[in-house]
């Protein structure tokens, strides 16, 4: 099924999990965030929640600025 | 040296420092560690996602359990987008609300627009975030935000990113008369004498991440700044003398033998 991830499209598996996602683009970090069309995903939920046709993800974390 | 405490907790440092605009994240890291910054502003932004390597994360150099993070919402120019950043940047630091709200009005002057800044900072009070907030110089303006429950007020010294200094002398002096919150100076600073200038001024801290970043030499930066900031906070304590229009000279006139 197609996503948005992070304003670009991508084809992933059906139901994909946002923990299976993370580990599909090789993404491990201690300090980041999910959004599923514009709602946070608690990283309790990662392993539950599931994806679904044209959801516009967002993984996000910290870089520098002032 | 009497402490900053910013949301319940004391810092040595009056020195706070972005992270922004470094040659990479190891200069980053050592610059901060010079600067002796204890609290240190990051950005919230997209992952860039690549199917193989990994990219080194910012806060993988700074540990947060060495420095408070601050997040800002530098780049929102509404309150709803500054209002999700910030829900996004707790998520992303497992809880924590420590947020440095900055809504822009426009590109060319990064002024905050003022009036989502108050709509923004009276949203996420209601629902606990601790605000410390970027505003223009205007003491009214401050004085509502503190009204409104922000912890910090961050007033503009000159235009984001500018080193134009400190432009604003008396108005930021009338900010640090009127507050009862800590007066951090965010944006203008260019080199070590602005910064003591600011701490001369009263205020109870400067922010600063240009100035460091983009220097010459970004580490020796980052030591001036830290001993700019502990001298003008000390010429403050210690009160400077009167400015006078002549001359008074500093040895007796008794005794001089110079008929």
């Amino acid at each position: 099924m197609n996503i948005i991830l992070n304003n670009d499209e991508q084809v992933v598996l059906e139901s994909i999990s946002i923990s299976e996602l993370l580990e599909k683009f090789k993404i491990d970090l201690e300090y980041m965030a999910v959004e599923v069309n514009q709602t946070i995903v608690p990283k309790s939920k990662y392993e539950s929640f599931r994806l679904k046709e044209n959801d516009k993800v967002e993984i996000i974390s910290a870089v520098g600025g002032g | 040296m009497s402490k900053l405490i910013i949301d319940g907790k004391s810092y040595n440092s009056r020195l706070l420092v972005g992270t922004g605009k470094y040659k990479d994240l190891s200069e980053t890291k050592e610059a901060i560690a010079v600067s002796g910054a204890e609290i240190v502003t990051v950005a919230i932004r997209r992952m860039n996602i690549g199917q193989d390597k990994k990219s080194p994360n910012l806060l993988e150099y700074i540990d947060p359990n060495d420095y408070t993070i601050l997040p800002n919402t530098a780049g929102c120019y509404n309150a709803k987008d500054a209002i999700r950043t910030c829900h996004i940047a707790a998520e992303i630091l497992n809880g924590e609300k420590l947020v440095k709200l900055e809504v822009l009005g426009d590109e060319k002057t990064l002024y905050p627009n003022v009036t989502e800044t108050l709509k923004a900072a009276e949203e996420l009070i209601k629902d606990d975030f601790k605000i410390m907030v970027y505003t223009t110089d205007d003491h009214l303006v401050a004085k509502e935000l503190e009204n409104i429950g922000c912890i910090s007020v961050m007033p503009l010294a000159s235009p984001i990113g500018s080193g134009l200094g400190i432009q604003n002398e008396y108005n930021i002096l009338t900010i640090v008369e009127n507050a009862n919150v800590p007066v951090i100076v965010d944006a203008g600073v260019g080199t070590a004498s602005d910064a003591s200038k600011v701490m001369e001024l009263g205020c109870d801290g400067v922010l600063m991440n240009t100035a460091i970043a983009c220097a010459k030499n970004p580490l020796l930066m980052a030591e001036a700044m830290k001993k700019a900031v502990e001298s003008g906070y000390d010429a403050f304590r210690a009160g400077r003398i009167p400015k006078k229009m002549h001359a008074l000279a500093s040895s007796p006139k008794d005794g001089n033998i110079c008929d």
